[in-house]
């Protein structure tokens, strides 16, 4: 099976607030993503399907992870939509996410930021950070690859 | 431990008392199915449908619904080992993506805890279609135990006990 060869722009047209419209699990969840002065600013708005533990009540811990790792794309597929950028243009294929959760996410608005810390022509490592109330008080962080192009097939 | 699976995950939550108005957890919500609940392996058959995808051009599940039933069955393969359950929060998970999910084919994820101590669990899961030796994504996911939160029914429901 081989990934089609998708130009970015089929999926985001210049507005990486388009992003997880294009991805049906994300739209059901409804996570947001768009830009401001500090880069891209992504929120998974509360809504009850997002709680894990209703007794707490906490948001799931695969949600937040999910959160996570789409907070990580979306700001890779920025990085890759800058025409200038040296990197894989290929859609993002996401290898490993390892999460480490640091505080209960409680049943509100959750926000995240990423920053990359590697991209290269086939690989970007990026870190992600997602936080409630505080952003200095981080609910969770994750690590994860993305691959970014196919071997052979360097830009 | 139950003698009437496979039972929904919906209906394991209801059991559990864990289904505060009606709410049983995106794992409900998806129609999960429990096939096996034993002291070494528990097994959950999700169904597929389109609000898994993750990727139109391939009609592949998101990456993130597999972090989530990872998540679960390796917490619930924590509770299961624990001689006085309690509960218990996720403290790291790592997934390893090694395959396409094909959105067409229903999801078996099973999880297993290798290792309970007196703070800390360790478990390891897994996620395929067809074949169990080819699996599309494995997690290690280690939890504290002891935390706050889960009221007891669940961990009597989990040692057969009844509710």
């Amino acid at each position: 099976m081989n990934h089609p060869d998708m130009a970015l722009a089929d999926v985001v047209t210049g507005d990486i607030g388009g992003l997880f419209e294009a991805i049906p699990f994300l739209r059901w969840l409804g996570l947001q993503a768009s830009k401001d002065a500090g880069g891209v600013l992504c929120t998974m708005p509360f809504a009850q399907r997002l709680i894990g533990n209703p007794f707490l009540p906490a948001l799931h811990g695969g949600m937040v992870a999910t959160f996570l790792e789409a907070t990580a794309l979306a700001v890779v597929v920025d990085a890759q939509n800058n025409p200038a950028a040296r990197c894989g243009k290929e859609i993002p294929r996401v290898i490993s996410t390892t999460v480490d959760y640091l505080r209960p996410a409680g049943p509100k608005d959750t926000y995240g930021r990423a920053e990359i810390i590697r991209l290269g022509t086939r690989l970007a490592t990026v870190v992600a950070t997602v936080w409630q109330d505080d952003m200095a008080r981080p609910v969770a962080r994750a690590n994860c690859h993305f691959l970014v192009a196919s071997a052979g097939k360097q830009t | 431990m139950y003698d009437d699976l496979p039972i929904s995950w919906a209906e394991f939550r209801r059991r559990s008392g864990r289904a505060p108005n009606g709410h049983t957890g995106i794992m409900g919500e998806l129609g999960a199915m429990i096939e096996c609940l034993d002291a070494d392996e528990i097994r959950v058959r999700v169904p597929c449908q389109p609000v898994m995808v993750g990727d139109t051009a391939w009609n592949a599940v998101h990456s993130g619904l597999l972090m989530i039933l990872l998540d679960s069955l390796c917490g619930i393969s924590i509770i299961q080992k624990m001689a006085a359950p309690s509960a218990i929060a996720t403290l790291d998970l790592r997934v390893d993506y090694l395959r396409a999910v094909p959105a067409d084919q229903d999801l078996y994820i099973t999880a297993n805890c290798y290792k309970i101590g007196r703070n800390v669990g360790f478990s390891r899961g897994a996620i395929y279609t067809t074949d169990p030796k080819d699996p599309a994504a494995i997690a290690n996911g280690t939890f504290m135990l002891g935390t706050a939160g889960d009221p007891p029914p669940m961990a009597a429901m989990l040692k057969g006990q009844s509710a």
